[in-house]
Parts: structure tokens; sequence; C-alpha cells
């Protein structure tokens, strides 16, 4: 499965969040992404089913039962919700590339919080997850493949 | 699964303690459920963009046991190994939840970190 770039930025290894239970994998494997500091539509990463919408997060799980998590920001929770709209809803079927929510990263820097996004693989060994972009990357392009 | 222990939740369980709590039971190797209580008012901290309410209709197309209506009922436990299913739950700050396993240990362990300010 091609699990595709939510938003635009830059790629950054997941060792490098600067939050320890992502950073070590503790929720799963897979990359961040440095956002560009400007508000963005934050697009869904694989067809699936949004499981989960919240304000700063969201798991959608695609049809094979494999479920992807994007967390916007680290920490964000405490914003309760001021840092982004949503547009899809919880329930939903929703395909790659789809709209979820309209996200404010520039809140959450102005708000000393890190706007760094984990997209996560749940519940994947972590040798299952491959050719992991890197630098620059745009929504909606390839981020990284669960094979 | 003899045990079973009501737990208040602080903090609530999103990803980054979702994800702590889970990794505690794989860690322990020991097989523990956890299903959350019913809540008395929906909490809807979520603005839309469109303006509308957060219309969770429930309808399940792969047959698991949520049982969410409206998102206040909680259900069926799960299995706590699988933080996908634990973040299924939508554990929010105050929800009451049951665990349930049988090391007694275990069960203080989890429930002191649900109830820890997190």
């Amino acid at each position: 499965m091609v699990v595709t770039a939510p938003l635009s930025g830059i790629a950054l290894p997941l060792h490098k969040v600067p939050d320890p239970v992502f950073a070590k994998a503790i929720v799963g494997p897979g990359v961040a992404i440095t956002p560009n500091a400007e508000e963005q539509l934050v697009l869904a990463p694989i067809s699936g089913r949004l499981i989960k919408l919240k304000a700063h997060a969201f798991v959608i799980t695609g049809p094979d039962g494999h479920s992807i998590l994007v967390h916007l920001g680290i920490d964000t929770v405490q914003l309760n919700g001021s840092d982004s709209e949503l547009i899809a809803t919880e329930g939903q079927q929703i395909a790659a590339g789809e709209p979820v929510a309209r996200w404010h990263p520039e809140r959450v820097i102005a708000a000393g919080l890190s706007p760094v996004c984990p997209v996560i693989a749940l519940e994947a060994s972590p040798e299952v997850i491959t050719t992991i972009a890197e630098g620059p990357v745009l929504a909606g392009a390839d981020l990284f493949t669960w094979t | 699964m003899d045990l079973t222990r009501l737990v208040s939740c602080k903090a609530g369980l999103h990803a980054r303690p979702a994800a702590v709590f889970v990794r505690a039971v794989l860690d322990s190797g020991a097989s523990i459920r956890i299903s959350r209580e019913d809540r008395r008012e929906d909490r809807r901290e979520d603005r839309r963009e469109d303006g509308r309410e957060d219309g969770r209709e429930d309808g399940r197309e792969d047959g698991r046991e949520d049982g969410r209506e409206d998102g206040r009922e909680g259900g069926a436990p799960v299995d706590a190994r699988s933080i996908v299913s634990v973040l299924a739950l939508d554990i929010q700050p105050g929800d009451l939840v049951v665990l349930s396993g049988d090391d007694e240990e275990l069960l203080d362990r989890l429930a002191a970190m649900l109830e820890a300010d997190q």
C-alpha cells in the first residue's frame, strides 16, 4: 500500500521528531513531515474508513486492515481544536487525497508548540515500511510504502 | 479473565498516552482487555469548517461491536495490545474504562497509568 503525504513540507525521519514516544516508534514506524508554515488542507494519506477524527489527529483503516495515524503537531491536543477546522466526518469512507481538515500550523508555532506531523503505520513492524520520502514533499505525493 | 478494574482516565487516551499504555501491555506479555463506559454527555471539542455538528453515525461495515451511536455509549471490550482498537475507543479526559485480565499487579500498574495526570 502506498501512503501519500497528508501535507506539504519537508520529510523528517521519525527519530528526529521532538517527542520520545513518536521518535522511538512506540506509536509505530513511519515518517514525519515538518509542514510549510501556512494554512493547509490536510489530505487523507490512504483510502479507507476514518475510524477516528479529532482536531489534532486522525486514523484511517484501509481495506486490507492496515491503519495510518496522522498527528498534526506535537502536544497539540492542548490547543483544543483552535488550530484546525474539520472537513470530513468521523466514520466516513474517504479516498486518498481527499481533504480531512483545514489546519493552521502557524498557530501551533505561535503557541510555542512543534508543528511536526508524524505519519504512522499503526501496529506495523518496522521492516515493512519502505521507500520513505526524503526532502521536500508535496501533499498527495508518495510518502512511504507499507509492504 | 478473572479480574476487572474500573478506572477513571484523568487525561484521556489520545495518541501519545495510548501508545505508552499499549506498549506496557505488550511488554507484559499478558492478555488485557479494555472498554469504555457510557458517558453522560457527549463532548464536542472539534470545530467544523461547515458549521455542522460532528454527525457521528454508526453503521460499522466491518461488523465490529462498538455500539457507538452518537459517541456517548461505550462498547464491547477490545484487545489492549492493539493501538488501533484502543484509539478507536476514543477515551476522553474523565472517561471511565474497565480493564480486565488475570494479573492483579499488572492491572494495578495500568490503572495507575490511566489515572495519572499525563
